[in-house]
């Protein structure tokens, strides 16, 4: 009794724990003005109620930003955020599914290539940042889609290896042979037997791969300026120095970011594992 | 030769000639299938390397007036990385890095493995209760450090509650006004707090799935032979855990090493330094000092400092993935991994 | 909307007492033949009952007043911000109009901007009818303007992007005066000496340019000698505080009580400490000082106490030889007032910017704040920063020190919106890009847009603050206590190339001594460490030389 009553309470504490900077970013999107911060005082529940902060990052309010000019604006930023996110995933895919099966089919590269490529998920981004900042300039790719979409898919070009090779993997082998003997070539054993079997591993780690993109900070932040800024970035122009601490929109608009990974991340729960381990572990 | 056996022949070539030509088209196919994946590697990551170290062993920045290949004017030999490895600054990143590596991985570990031992028998909404518990995880890491910076303000909800159960529980007077934020021997503890909050959830799947992996025959065994809670724990889960306990850490430590998103938006690596990461060190000596040579050169040591670190974090995920190969390979092909429930009533049937 | 109507009959009622009013009357009589012809053709509006929007209306067909060849119209008093062909905008335009070949060949500029002070220049005002400054631009000269936006905090980024990526696609750019030396060196301003000789804009003018004439324009716009940047903003910091909590009774006679003294705003550092130490009663949510403090906003107030150690200045560097001056006893006196200032203002100070500052000068919060010269238009009736004590809200001097008898109060002015012609950009287009940033800072056309709540580019001349739509909105008491700041404001480090790597130098060690990790006598001996490091980078000749331009920018007036 005396376990099960200790047991519920350590989950409850612990959950409380856990829900409640969502519960703070919850209401403070809700929150006007005057309930954001006041001085000495914390609103754990709003008062009024209001839709005011996602009117205004969605562009149809007024900003109740000190400047009227200030802009709360964030529908572009979103855009941008969903664009380079699925460019960057559909880059990582195409050149990680061929990778994966390469590595798992014919131990291409070596037995040593699967772990170079994890060892590059050690490297800091921002270590290789002013060199990237350097050859986009040259290549005039400095805060435009093509930029975005060809660091994330380089990024997380590892976690489309990894994955994908741990789908694979479970293919026997013998569905490609019984495929070639049939009259295929290489590629058309691939393209017609293997890769069907692997439907919901690649849609798995498709999604997987743009809750990763979607997230990123640092890259649009050092390679983006006002053209495709993506939506994490502009979350934080709105606290600036300047314009103040806008928290009611950037709650509101931080509540919209969190939506694309928690659809997609509940929807491939099970593979979340297998992912977030580099397909170690394949619960 | 007679007809039958002209066709039984050819029957038989178009095996021996495929076999003949697999040897072959295999690596070709191979090569072909690898070249995208070593292309965009090349481009993004072979090349921005060479560029830095060559940067590194100058002083120049995009304000110095000339284009970047020009920077040989400005030529330093190695002033750059013994300024970065003999001045405090560099070691002092590094030392904070390492520090709230270890205190955010051993705290997620521990919460993790808590919550694991928690979960592992099945209760009502327990599969509702883990997706609350997911949640965090997809966060997105910028939005999580916001978030944090609104509750640790000294004037915000953390302060608040903790002054109400002040009053209320312990029936002291005063109000409590920690500096999160503000007090440089504090930050790093707020950063940490941010991480363990967002990640404590992968290590509690994580070992999750292993726990319930675990033969539960062996501890049946040991129940019965009167072992207790906590030896079981000590002498047969954790060992037998191992493999995947050592993934999980390496990883989230892997992952954690890089931290910049919740440091930066919390204080901007402030007070001072107090809260820079290696990743936020970097970035102020780049964006904000403008020291490009200087910065590239830190980025160099880091890179080195890090495939070392790599290279001997690799051979227990080596290791581990061999084992889960070779399980595949014995083991019966299964069409889908069986659920929580399935195992645990598998498991009490068997009881 | 009160205050526009408010302003309509203020300006109503000056205009008419100047002379130089849009009355019917005075109109038909100064205005050119075609004008009247139009009026007269349009029947007596004396017949007509006049709506304000019609009038409005009526006043936005009007033509100029005598002489004038351009400006705004369409509203009261108008015509004190229209210009003869001998005037800077004058030039300006008739140069445009020669580029544009009288506006047949239209030419489109792109100028980066902060989003906080765009409206200044694109929305109209001071009435809805009014043009904005865009617009007449447009009107007058063909030459469109397209805005792109960003925030101070991105300014330093955003250059720097263009620097390493070469980027063209803007004409004019965004920056501030203490970039002068670096964007310059790094080959992103374009200096622009020929063009200030060809087209005489009018900064020294004693009537309509900088307040402190070419002192202040050697502050803004110069770099060793050469005109790079031009200001278009006042960022002088005035010491707000709070006329109420001063004048009180019980307040006078319990500070005269514990310090022997009258209460009133100090004038000497060592009086600023006990007033904000009498006026920090955190119980009641009241604080003495809460001055700025923050990363890259609060280093001015520590420049405050130093360069007020000196008469007329004790300066960051020798002139002579680039050496830092700092790491002496006034140095270390300076940082370790500003140390002991964090005990009179709000928690997590260090984290809080002027916005935040603001809100709570407008709350009640704070009995005195070095603040920016808007926070008089700002901390208003209506504003989300105010909650009933913005009209207590008074500015003085900034306190300093007595020398030789005499009192040195030295304010620090620092960021400053400037704007420089993008070297990277289309050659043919430099001209125009210069004649627009003339046109948009001399005197007549600024006083029109300075008084504009809706952005923050502050006055810096007389002529402004003289101006009834800038009175109106800063406040007369405001605008006439400027005119003794302004003369006497020193710079931040500037003018050198740089700048930006010395302030982060002493920056960052100063919010290592403000959050105590350091003391400071070790924050002013790595900051001097720091400089010689990086003056020795940058060529110490180089830095001389600089110096001794930047003496023209130093204040005497005591």
């Amino acid at each position: 009794m005396l376990r099960i009553t200790g047991k519920v309470v350590s989950i409850a504490v612990l959950g409380a724990g856990f829900l409640f900077p969502l519960y703070w970013i919850l209401t403070m999107a809700f929150k006007p003005q005057d309930e954001w911060s006041p001085v000495g005082h914390v609103y754990w529940t709003p008062q009024h109620w209001t839709l005011d902060n996602f009117r205004q990052i969605f562009g149809v309010a007024q900003s109740t930003g000190f400047f009227t000019a200030a802009p709360t604006d964030a529908t572009g930023p979103i855009v941008h955020s969903i664009v380079s996110a699925t460019g960057g995933t559909l880059l990582a895919m195409a050149a990680g599914v061929f990778t994966a099966y390469g590595i798992a089919r014919f131990r291409a590269g070596g037995s040593f290539l699967p772990f170079q490529i994890l060892q590059l998920r050690m490297f800091p981004p921002v270590a290789i940042v002013i060199p990237l900042l350097i050859m986009y300039s040259y290549l005039h790719l400095v805060d435009t889609y093509w930029g975005l979409i060809l660091i994330y898919g380089a990024v997380t070009f590892p976690f489309a290896v990894w994955l994908m090779r741990s789908f694979f993997v479970e293919v026997p082998r013998e569905i490609s042979e019984a495929a070639i003997v049939d009259g295929c070539s290489q590629w058309g054993a691939f393209f017609k037997a293997v890769l069907p079997q692997v439907r919901g591993g690649l849609a798995a780690t498709a999604l997987f791969v743009f809750i990763l993109n979607w997230s990123d900070f640092l890259l649009a932040l050092v390679l983006t300026s006002n053209r495709v800024q993506t939506a994490p970035v502009f979350l934080n122009s709105l606290q600036s120095a300047g314009a103040g601490q806008e928290y009611g929109p950037q709650a509101a608009l931080g509540l919209v970011l969190i939506v694309p990974p928690a659809v997609f991340g509940l929807a491939i729960q099970r593979y979340l594992v297998r992912g977030l381990t580099f397909g170690a572990i394949k619960r | 030769m007679s007809e039958p056996a002209l066709e039984a022949e050819g029957r038989q070539a178009p095996h021996k000639r495929l076999a003949a030509r697999f040897g072959r088209s295999e690596s070709a196919v191979a090569q072909t299938l690898i070249a995208p994946g070593q292309l965009l590697l090349l481009f993004v990551i072979a090349f921005p390397a060479i560029v830095a170290i060559y940067i590194s062993f100058t002083g120049w920045t995009p304000e110095s007036g000339s284009l970047w290949y020009q920077a040989w004017k400005y030529w330093l030999w190695f002033d750059n990385y013994w300024e970065a490895l003999s001045g405090g600054a560099f070691w002092h990143a590094i030392l904070r890095t390492v520090i709230i590596t270890v205190l955010a991985v051993a705290f997620e570990f521990a919460i993790g493995f808590a919550l694991a031992l928690l979960f592992l028998k099945q209760f009502r909404g327990r599969s509702l209760l883990t997706v609350v518990f997911l949640l965090p995880m997809m966060v997105v890491p910028a939005v999580a450090g916001f978030i944090f910076y609104m509750l640790f303000q000294t004037d915000g909800p953390v302060n608040a509650g903790l002054t109400i159960l002040l009053h209320d529980v312990l029936h002291v007077t005063g109000g409590i006004h920690i500096g999160w934020l503000t007090d440089p021997s504090l930050v790093i503890y707020s950063v940490t707090i941010v991480d363990i909050w967002q990640w404590t959830p992968l290590m509690f799947l994580i070992l999750l799935s292993g726990l319930v992996a675990l033969p539960e025959d062996q501890l049946n065994a040991a129940r019965i032979l009167g072992a207790s809670y906590l030896q079981q724990l000590r002498y047969l889960v954790l060992p037998m855990m191992k493999p995947i306990i050592l993934i999980a850490v390496i990883i989230r430590a892997i992952e954690t090493l890089k931290l910049f998103d919740s440091a930066w938006l919390l204080t901007q690596g402030g007070p001072g330094d107090a809260s820079s990461t290696i990743s936020v060190y970097l970035y102020k000596t780049t964006f904000i000092a403008t020291r490009w040579g200087y910065a590239s050169a830190v980025a160099i040591l880091v890179l080195i400092f890090v495939s070392i670190l790599g290279m001997r974090a690799i051979r227990p995920i080596e290791a581990a993935t061999r084992e889960t190969i070779e399980e595949l390979a014995t083991a019966e092909p299964a069409d889908e991994a069986p659920s929580l429930e399935q195992e645990i009533e598998a498991g009490a049937v068997a009881r | 909307m009160e205050d526009q109507e408010k302003l309509d009959q203020h300006g109503d009622s000056e205009t008419q007492e100047n002379g130089a009013s849009l009355s019917r009357r005075t109109f038909v009589a100064s205005a050119g033949a075609a004008g009247a012809a139009l009026l007269l053709g349009q029947g007596s509006a004396a017949a007509k009952g006049w709506s304000r929007d019609a009038y409005n209306r009526h006043l936005g067909k009007l033509a100029l007043s005598a002489g004038m060849i351009g400006g705004p119209t369409g509203f009261p008093g108008a015509s004190r911000y229209q210009y003869p062909a001998n005037s800077a905008e004058g030039r300006a335009i008739l140069g445009l109009k020669r580029l544009t070949n009288n506006g047949k060949k239209p030419i489109t500029l792109s100028w980066r901007i902060w989003n906080g002070a765009v409206a200044q220049l694109n929305a109209p005002y001071p009435t809805k009818t009014a043009p904005s400054v865009a617009a007449l631009l447009e009107k007058e000269a063909g030459v469109k303007v397209k805005f792109v936006l960003d925030t101070p905090d991105d300014n330093e980024q955003k250059n720097l992007q263009t620097i390493s990526t070469r980027d063209g696609s803007f004409n004019i750019l965004q920056t501030d005066y203490e970039h002068n030396g670096d964007y310059t060196e790094a080959g992103l301003m374009l200096p622009f000496d020929q063009y200030v000789a060809e087209y005489k804009p009018d900064w020294s003018d004693p009537k309509y340019g900088y307040a402190g004439g070419a002192t202040t324009t050697a502050l803004f716009n110069k770099y060793a000698g050469h005109y790079v940047s031009v200001s278009m903003d006042g960022d002088y910091q005035v010491w707000g505080y709070r006329e109420d909590l001063f004048d009180n009774a019980q307040n006078q006679k319990d500070f005269k009580a514990k310090y022997g003294r009258d209460l009133e705003f100090p004038k000497t550092w060592d009086d600023h400490a006990q007033v904000a130490e009498f006026f920090t009663q955190p119980n009641n949510k009241l604080y003495g000082s809460i001055d700025l403090k923050n990363p890259g906003w609060g280093y001015v107030n520590w420049m405050m106490r130093y360069v007020s150690t000196g008469a007329p200045n004790r300066q960051y560097f020798d002139p002579k030889t680039a050496k830092p001056l700092i790491g002496g006893a006034a140095g270390i006196k300076a940082t370790t007032e500003h140390v002991a200032s964090m005990a009179w203002t709000y928690p997590d100070t260090l984290s809080k910017s002027w916005p935040e500052q603001y809100a709570a000068m407008g709350a009640g919060q704070a009995a005195m704040a070095s603040m920016f010269s808007n926070c008089t238009k700002f901390i208003v009736k209506g504003s989300p920063l105010d909650k009933g004590f913005g009209q207590y809200i008074r500015t003085e001097l900034a306190p300093g020190r007595m020398i030789g008898g005499k009192l040195v109060r030295r304010p620090v002015i620092y960021f400053n919106a400037n704007f420089a012609i993008n070297a990277f950009a289309n050659k043919a287009l430099h001209e125009a890009a210069y004649l627009v940033l003339q046109y948009c800072s001399s005197g007549r056309i600024s006083a029109w847009y300075t008084g504009n709540p809706a952005g923050y580019f502050d006055p810096n001349r007389v002529l402004q603050l003289n101006d009834p739509l800038v009175r109106a909105s800063y406040k007369p008491y405001a605008c006439d206590e400027l005119k003794t700041i302004i003369p006497r404001t020193a710079p931040s480090i500037a003018g050198m190339v740089g700048a930006a790597e010395y302030t982060l130098a002493l920056d960052t060690n100063l919010q290592k001594a403000l959050s105590k990790q350091i003391s400071p006598e070790q924050a002013m001996s790595s900051t001097v460490s720091a400089w010689e490091q990086i003056t020795n980078r940058h060529g110490r000749a180089k830095q001389i030389k600089a110096l001794k331009a930047q003496a023209a920018a130093w204040p005497t007036l005591i």
